[in-house]
């Protein structure tokens, strides 16, 4: 038996009314001195037994009075059958939870959404008068406000006949975890979760131990216990070709060099696929086609390379064609790219010579800008200016993508606030150490107990004093015992992929002398090592501060302290580590479903007004916020994927900025819950499984299960009612 | 036990003097309102017969010898000054129980008191007996009026006390009394029927003329306790019943009603009057509407 409301269990305590008032009657007795003894021994022998009996009968019809009015008000529910089970007797509180989830879409002739629209109808019909119903998404449960529950079934229908999949990522505990709470707040008896689903593997993140034993937890803590019910649908998992990630070799793409745009084209379905198309496009325009096979599981990486010829917002794509395939929303991939023409980079030299190479940043300047005798033409994208550290507090930083602090001893306060601002609103900072750098400053200023510039405090500077002479020109001589090399690289750090031993560099050979050793990283999130020296000391830490980044090299980019502008990845490492902190386009252009879009304009196209040109939706004028000299266009409606192109008004077609909205990836991936996955979740939350609608009616069990009793105690106490007043007077 | 003759203190005497004064008034205004019948109410043996006189009452005339030989005779009674009066007076636990009235000892005191003086006064010979669970003090009867303040004395000085053998006690004293008389049973009566039954049983087989005076506190009959209520024996101290009255009224009523009535039907039985006094109501008026019922048979 369960209680509706358990709330006024106390209610019970007025059982003890009647015995406390009977024992209060008897401890107010009255001492009469009496004569006649006799006639009251007589009564007393004759009676005595019977008037007490009387007395406790009557005792025991009063508390039943009591106690039936109070278990009443405590809506008692009495159940025969299993728990959870609906009986006809007893209302339901039901929750619809559909997985519109874009995998439903998968499934020719009919999809796994269409299916799941006829059950959950279907499951509505057996809902009768008096039974409330709500509709959850995967996609939108536990956000905004809960919804109220309905009474009316056919409103209920029509929700569910009108709703379509939708992109955003799936999140079945906690979207379970929404509906559980939602039937907390319920009235009914009886609780029924049902929930409507291609039963994908992904998304129910049966690995996380922690979340499933909190949703375990709730449901044995529910009142009412739910009865869960995971009804699949489609059953047979279809056949999908899904593109699934996009790299580039670059992190900055500029008009100058060939980019490789990477493509990985994954079989996730169940069969084997043959003469998937594959069709590269840029900006719209088809440049390459491919045909590739894939077998089952099958995966494999497709390149394409392209030259940008302007510099300005440009858009690839790649689009797969199967006739076999069965899910069309993971077959294409848009990717927004920025393409420059220019990256001014700032370089602040602490020990600037007249001779280039002797100052602190010669090697550096010139790895970032080199020159080709043969074709004077020649170029990089890179655009370094070289100052002292005096005149930094005079430059407007905010013009430069990168800026690099070489060998500067320290800065002072203003100037390190500005260098915050511009690193927190995307810019990127390089910090290359040196014999002129005071650790104290550095630790103080930049470090400032973990929240400034510095990704790590410095402890000590490693290495012999600077008297020595330059680390170079020992490494030359040929002793090698005081020297570090370079060592491992972290996995994850795309500015370093070049270099790994796989790509056939070897940066090993070079010899560090002097380096700084900085205190651990543990238990800093927004840190991370992306290279050590071959002794274990971090040489390359990086850190995400807003949305720029801060890299430390902790040794020095000259040969003072070691050989490396000696060696022949020096070049492209300086260059490297420079783009990639460049990389950061603020604000993002390729966005997830859901998230917000923002375009920044300045100067003259800050004054007009922008349109946005959105798929399956009429061009929206989108309304500006003035910050400055720049307006900032916001448009949060980003549930569909695909190419959002946002144009100044009358502007021609090269001031177009592309953004692309993707869904999540991981959606493309049907594999199926597993046996042991569903007994896993019966344990957890006590989930049953029902493959088809016969056991899913058998588990909602429309033929059994409680019944509330309320009305019959009622009765019962009226009844006890008269047979109080019945044995009162009789005894009176 | 009291005894005869024993020394009462001032307030005893004053109590005396009350229960003499008390008695007397009772019984002269009685007589005032009866005349001289009074005088033959209680002469029980018959002497002899005499011419009838004018002034004699015509009911005491002898119609049998008129039938036989045509003249008037008056019945004279010759032991009519030498009635042998016992009364019996419970001194009982019981009798103290005074709860819508006067206390039921005083009130029967008070009774015993007046038909002392009463038969006295007639010449009748009046004995006393107190008792409770056994026979406190007996007074042989006498006719004196001396013997009267003796009898008031010891009426005076016995309070009620222990609890009561009423049956055994009237079966022992109806064989102690030699002599055949009258027996005034003064007591609450509360005794099984069956064994007064037998008690008066013996005194109708020794020929005693019996009255039972019972005397009666109105709650004894009405009942009128409510609630929870704890009834403590007014004859053992540690005797309590503890019942709910109210629910037990009805019952109680009729275990009453049914213990008078058989007490009335024994003593019609066996020709004893039984009167029935409630203490609420005057003592003295109670006894004059008996004794003139009596005085009219």
């Amino acid at each position: 038996m369960v209680f509706l409301n358990l709330l006024l269990a106390g209610g019970l305590a007025a059982v003890s009314a009647p015995v406390i008032i009977h024992l209060l009657h008897k401890s107010k007795v009255v001492p009469h001195d009496w004569g006649a003894m006799m006639f009251l021994e007589e009564l007393l022998a004759e009676h005595a037994r019977r008037m007490r009996m009387h007395e406790i009968l009557l005792l025991i019809v009063r508390a039943l009075i009591v106690g039936c009015l109070s278990l009443a008000l405590m809506r008692p529910v009495v159940k025969w059958a299993s728990a959870g089970v609906r009986s006809p007797a007893m209302h339901s509180s039901a929750v619809v939870l559909l997985d519109d989830s874009y995998s439903m879409n998968a499934g020719r002739p009919q999809s796994a959404w269409k299916e799941a629209q006829e059950t959950a109808l279907r499951y509505v019909d057996t809902l009768q008068k008096g039974d409330d119903a709500t509709v959850l998404f995967t996609s939108g449960a536990g956000r905004g406000a809960p919804p109220a529950p309905l009474f009316d079934l056919d409103r209920v229908r029509e929700i569910v006949r009108t709703a379509q999949p939708r992109f955003e990522k799936t999140d079945m505990p906690g979207a379970i975890s929404a509906a559980l709470q939602l039937l907390e707040t319920r009235h009914n008896p009886q609780r029924e979760l049902v929930v409507f689903s291609d039963m994908q593997a992904e998304g129910w993140e049966l690995q996380d131990g922690a979340r499933w034993s909190y949703l375990s937890s709730s449901v044995r803590a529910s009142r009412l216990k739910p009865n869960i019910v995971l009804a699949s649908v489609a059953a047979r998992m279809p056949v999908n070709a899904a593109l699934t990630e996009m790299t580039m070799s670059r992190a900055v793409v500029d008009c100058y060099s060939p980019v490789n745009f990477n493509f990985t084209i994954a079989n996730e379905g169940s069969e084997a696929l043959q003469d998937v198309a594959v069709t590269f496009s840029v900006d719209g325009s088809p440049k390459t086609s491919k045909k590739v096979n894939l077998p089952l599981n099958g995966r494999e990486v497709l390149a394409f390379e392209h030259t940008f010829d302007k510099p300005g917002s440009h858009y690839v794509a790649c689009k797969l064609r199967s006739n076999q395939d069965q899910l069309d929303e993971d077959d294409e991939i848009l990717h927004s790219v920025l393409v420059i023409d220019r990256l001014p980079v700032l370089i602040v030299d602490g020990d600037r010579r007249s001779s280039l190479l002797a100052s602190a940043s010669g090697f550096f300047r010139i790895a970032l800008s080199p020159k080709d005798r043969d074709d004077p033409t020649w170029r990089t994208v890179i655009e370094p200016t070289v100052i002292e550290p005096t005149e930094l507090k005079y430059t407007d930083i905010s013009k430069f993508k990168v800026v690099a602090l070489v060998n500067v001893a320290a800065l002072p306060g203003s100037v390190v606030s500005d260098l915050e601002r511009f690193v927190v609103a995307g810019g990127g900072l390089f910090l290359a150490l040196g014999d002129h750098v005071q650790t104290e400053a550095y630790n103080r200023d930049l470090y400032r107990q973990g929240s400034g510039l510095l990704p790590a405090p410095l402890e000590r500077m490693q290495g012999p004093s600077k008297d020595e002479g330059p680390a170079v020109q020992v490494a030359n001589k040929g002793v090698s015992e005081d020297f570090v090399h370079l060592g491992g690289i972290v996995s994850g750090a795309p500015a370093l992929d070049l270099f790994r031993p796989e790509r056939g560099q070897d940066w090993s050979k070079a010899r560090i002398r002097n380096y700084a050793l900085t205190a651990s990283l543990a238990g800093k999130e927004d840190v991370r090592t992306l290279a050590s020296f071959s002794n274990g000391a971090p040489v390359l830490i990086q850190k995400k501060m807003g949305e720029g980044r801060v890299l430390l090299l902790t040794t020095s980019v000259d040969t003072r302290w070691s050989d490396l502008p000696l060696h022949p990845f020096y070049v492209p490492l300086m260059q490297s580590l420079v783009l990639d902190l460049a990389s950061a386009v603020i604000p993002p252009r390729n966005l997830r479903v859901g998230q917000a879009l923002s375009h920044v304009a300045t100067g003259e196209a800050a004054r007009k007004a922008h349109t946005l040109i959105a798929p399956k939706i009429e061009p929206v004028a989108l309304n500006a916020q003035t910050q400055g000299a720049l307006a900032v266009f916001t448009f949060e409606n980003t549930a569909g994927p695909g190419l959002y192109t946002v144009a100044p008004e009358g502007a021609p077609a090269e001031e177009r900025v592309y953004y692309t909205v993707s869904p999540d990836r991981r959606e493309s991936d049907l594999k199926r819950l597993k046996d042991e996955d569903y007994k896993k979740l019966e344990t957890e939350i006590g989930a049953h499984h029902a493959e088809d609608w016969s056991s899913l009616a058998r588990m909602i069990g429309l033929d059994a299960g409680g019944y509330e009793i309320s009305q019959y105690l009622i009765m019962a106490a009226v009844a006890l009612c008269f047979v109080e007043i019945f044995l009162t007077r009789r005894n009176a | 036990m009291p005894i005869l003759g024993q020394d009462l203190d001032h307030n005893a005497l004053q109590r005396v003097a009350g229960l003499q004064l008390i008695a007397r008034t009772v019984v002269e205004s009685f007589i005032t309102g009866q005349h001289r019948s009074v005088y033959k109410g209680f002469s029980v043996e018959f002497a002899q017969h005499r011419q009838y006189a004018r002034g004699d009452e015509i009911r005491h005339i002898d119609w049998k010898v008129y039938g036989k030989s045509d003249r008037l005779f008056i019945k004279q009674y010759e032991e009519e000054t030498n009635l042998r009066a016992t009364i019996c007076l419970d001194a009982s636990g019981s009798m103290k129980y005074a709860g819508g009235g006067e206390q039921k000892f005083q009130y029967a005191r008070k009774v015993a008191a007046a038909l002392s003086y009463l038969m006295i006064g007639q010449s009748d010979s009046v004995g006393l007996v107190t008792f409770d669970t056994a026979v406190r003090v007996q007074v042989p009867p006498r006719s004196t009026t001396g013997h009267l303040t003796n009898l008031f004395k010891v009426m005076t000085a016995t309070e009620p006390g222990a609890e009561t053998n009423l049956a055994r006690i009237l079966h022992d004293l109806s064989g102690q009394l030699k002599r055949r008389g009258l027996v005034v049973i003064i007591s609450d009566l509360f005794a099984p029927v069956e064994d007064l039954k037998n008690a008066l049983a013996h005194f109708h087989h020794k020929r005693h003329e019996v009255i039972l005076l019972q005397v009666l506190d109105p709650h004894e009959y009405i009942f009128p306790f409510e609630n929870m209520a704890e009834f403590r024996s007014l004859e053992r101290n540690d005797h309590r019943i503890r019942l709910d009255a109210s629910r037990v009224r009805k019952h109680y009523l009729d275990r009453f009603e049914a213990f008078t009535k058989q007490l009335r039907e024994t003593c019609h039985r066996f020709h004893f009057d039984h009167v029935m006094l409630s203490t609420d109501k005057p003592f003295d008026a109670a006894l004059t509407h008996y004794l003139m019922q009596r005085q009219r048979r």
